[in-house]
């Protein structure tokens, strides 16, 4: 997240007819060191798409010429599995689950804030380069049992609740990440609606604590305005 | 349901005129009987004034030899005759003596056969003239009447048959016009209820038959059109206003956000700019709110809705708020007395306790206690969250469902004033109750009532 990395993070194919919105995510993105393309029609997009040479991929729901719902579908048909953030303004849980279900890797309603599109468009990348899930995860010294759902550090058991186990998990999976609230909700609980400000900062303050009372060093981040990181930017 | 089919004017009007026809039947037969009766009187009148009159001008010998005529020429047994002397000794005739209560004046009359029925054996009604003759004796001519009393009866059989077969065909003729209405009356009633309960998009049923309860109903029909449409248009511009400001604002959020992360981390503009930050993420907190309201509320299907348990989805909740609920040192309590599944989109059902939870969790001091609780009725589930916090005045438990209403003593608490109006909302979607009352603790209670209010249809 700091400003000093000028190693590229990945190519990003930006499907989007609106020109205001499309600006707003390729300034992001690009803020982000991110290699960014873009396609204001589907099929040009699909076309773009078709090549597969990107990480990752933000299709609009609504194109003129071509639904996003068919561009994934015929994108997932050529058996390319460029992950996919679909941007949409229908927020009903119903279309976010026809898009997921389209072949659609994570979605994100209209209007968004940036930032929040950025840190999902780096998770998405991540997860892609990620190896199989292991049944050990470790970062900076603390380690994840994913089998028996307990956390220690160093030899200390953290002694986490279910719901804290999976918090950490998921924090320490996308570790170096800024994770947005909305993001940890979705993730932990499952729900895709505003949590409010406080709910998760809660949750991640008994994390932090415990954290805390093993002994383990401040791991867990505010990322000011965004969320939470897990370790160090990488 | 008479109450009821006697609201309808149909049905009224119906009876009142049976009913009148039937005294106008009766009237009628009563007239037919009385001047069949004095015209059958007259005649006889004018028979025992002739019999009289030739008695009274025979010779005695004529006189026995006329009465035995008579006698024996009436086979039905209907006259009667009888000469008595002045001391009241029968000379002749077929009458033992003078029948009581027989004013001898040369008139006819009518003659109670009380207390001379050994004189009259077959008659009910009898009419009797008493005659002096010119030696003094008393001469009695009477005629039985009994023709008239068959008639009278008759008459008045007729007449209570008449009225009552009258009076039923009104009634059946009656009900048959007024349960079509009455039935609309009901239907009326049913989409009323709804459109009272905030349904603007239902309108009054017409009917077929009744046209003054159809013009009515489309007189209101077309006031229900406007309103929907002037109420359309408050929320369509309060949601446009909602929806259009969302984008602009998070823009302007992204670009303070961008200015932060280049400043230097020593720049003495970072607070204001973080002050800056967090009040424009509260102001789309509630646009968010806003959007999500109307977004709730113009979702008429019911596609996610599906046979839910709702336990895990209380003991999930319970989860995510202990920390919250914690913090304010406030004890979050969750108790199952019952493991009903009810109809809901249980992500939606979430979102609603989850808001009750956390409005409890914002108005109870340090110390309290909230209640989450589930339990099993006839009906089906209820849901229910107490708060031992200061609770809400009966007048203003309405008034809370409103967006951005916030009570007088809920000012200086942070939130939209939008958490309950979402609840309201998810519960109108499903059509559940959602009902606001006083906790055990003289706190609030909040309570989900989780089955249908209204019968589909």
């Amino acid at each position: 997240m700091t400003a000093t990395t000028t190693t590229v993070q990945g190519r990003i194919l930006v499907i989007e007819d609106d020109d205001s919105t499309a600006n707003e995510i390729v300034a992001e993105l690009a803020a982000h060191a991110f290699e960014v393309d873009r396609a204001d029609n589907g099929s040009e997009g699909l076309e773009l798409a078709l090549r597969g040479d990107y990480d990752v991929i933000t299709l609009d729901r609504m194109l003129p010429d071509i639904d996003g719902l068919n561009v994934v579908g015929a994108l997932r048909a050529q058996r390319i599995h460029t992950p996919v953030l679909m941007i949409s303004a229908l927020s009903d849980v119903d279309e976010r689950v026809r898009g997921l279900r389209a072949g659609g890797d994570d979605y994100l309603t209209k209007p968004f804030a940036s930032d929040e599109m950025a840190a999902r468009v780096e998770v998405l990348l991540r997860r892609q380069t990620q190896s199989v899930e292991s049944t050990q995860l470790r970062v900076q010294g603390v380690t994840l049992d994913r089998v028996a759902h307990n956390a220690f550090y160093g030899d200390l058991d953290l002694g986490l609740k279910p719901t804290e186990y999976q918090l950490l998990e998921f924090l320490m999976r996308n570790s170096g990440q800024t994770l947005t609230r909305t993001m940890i909700f979705e993730a932990v609980w499952g729900y895709h609606f505003d949590p409010g400000t406080n709910l998760i900062e809660v949750h991640i303050a008994g994390l932090r604590k415990k954290l805390e009372q093993a002994g383990c060093p401040a791991l867990i981040h505010t990322v000011r305005g965004s969320g939470y990181q897990f370790g160090d930017a990488r | 349901m008479l109450a009821e089919l006697w609201r309808i004017t149909s049905f009224r009007l119906t009876v009142l005129y049976g009913g009148l026809f039937a005294l106008a039947v009766v009237g009628l037969l009563g007239l037919i009987y009385w001047q069949t009766a004095r015209y059958q009187n007259q005649q006889v009148d004018q028979i025992l004034r002739s019999q009289a009159h030739v008695f009274s001008t025979a010779t005695p010998g004529q006189l026995d030899q006329n009465i035995a005529y008579e006698i024996a020429r009436d086979v039905r047994h209907i006259s009667y005759f009888g000469v008595y002397a002045p001391d009241g000794r029968a000379l002749v005739g077929n009458l033992a003596r003078v029948p009581r209560g027989l004013t001898v004046n040369g008139k006819p009359q009518a003659l109670q056969t009380e207390g001379s029925a050994d004189l009259f054996p077959q008659a009910l009604e009898v009419r009797a003239l008493g005659q002096k003759l010119d030696n003094g004796n008393v001469l009695v001519v009477a005629r039985d009447v009994a023709l008239l009393e068959q008639i009278r009866q008759s008459l008045l059989r007729g007449c209570f048959l008449i009225a009552g077969v009258i009076l039923l065909l009104g009634v059946l003729g009656g009900v048959f016009y007024s349960l079509p209405a009455v039935r609309h009356i009901r239907e009326i009633d049913r989409a009323a209820k709804r459109i009272a309960d905030g349904d603007y998009s239902q309108r009054l049923p017409l009917g077929r038959r009744n046209r003054e309860l159809d013009a009515l109903a489309q007189i209101v029909n077309a006031m229900l059109d406007e309103t929907e449409r002037l109420m359309g248009e408050v929320k369509t511009a309060s949601d446009n206003i909602a929806h259009d400001l969302r984008t602009p604002l998070t823009r302007l959020r992204a670009s303070i956000y961008r200015t932060v992360q280049s400043l230097e981390d020593a720049s003495p503009h970072h607070v204001a700019l973080n002050h800056a930050l967090t009040q424009t993420d509260l102001l789309l907190t509630r646009f968010r709110a806003l959007s999500r309201i109307s977004e709730i509320e113009s979702k008429r299907r019911r596609a996610g809705v599906s046979p839910t348990p709702l336990e895990p989805i209380l003991r999930k909740l319970v989860g995510l708020y202990e920390p919250l609920a914690a913090q304010g040192d406030v004890r979050l309590l969750l108790d199952i007395e019952a493991t009903p599944t009810a109809a809901c989109d249980g992500e939606l059902l979430f979102e609603a306790v989850g808001n009750l939870i956390d409005n409890a969790i914002k108005f109870t001091p340090p110390g309290g206690t909230i209640g989450v609780s589930l339990c099993s009725v006839e009906q089906g589930a209820v849901i229910a969250v107490s708060d031992s916090g200061p609770g809400i005045a009966p007048d203003q438990r309405k008034s809370v469902l409103q967006r951005f209403y916030r009570a007088d003593e809920a000012r200086n608490v942070p939130g939209s004033g939008l958490g309950l109006s979402l609840v309201d909302a998810i519960a109108r979607l499903h059509d559940f109750g959602f009902v606001i009352d006083e906790s055990a603790e003289g706190g609030t209670r909040a309570r989900l009532l989780c089955w249908r209010k209204h019968i589909p249809g």
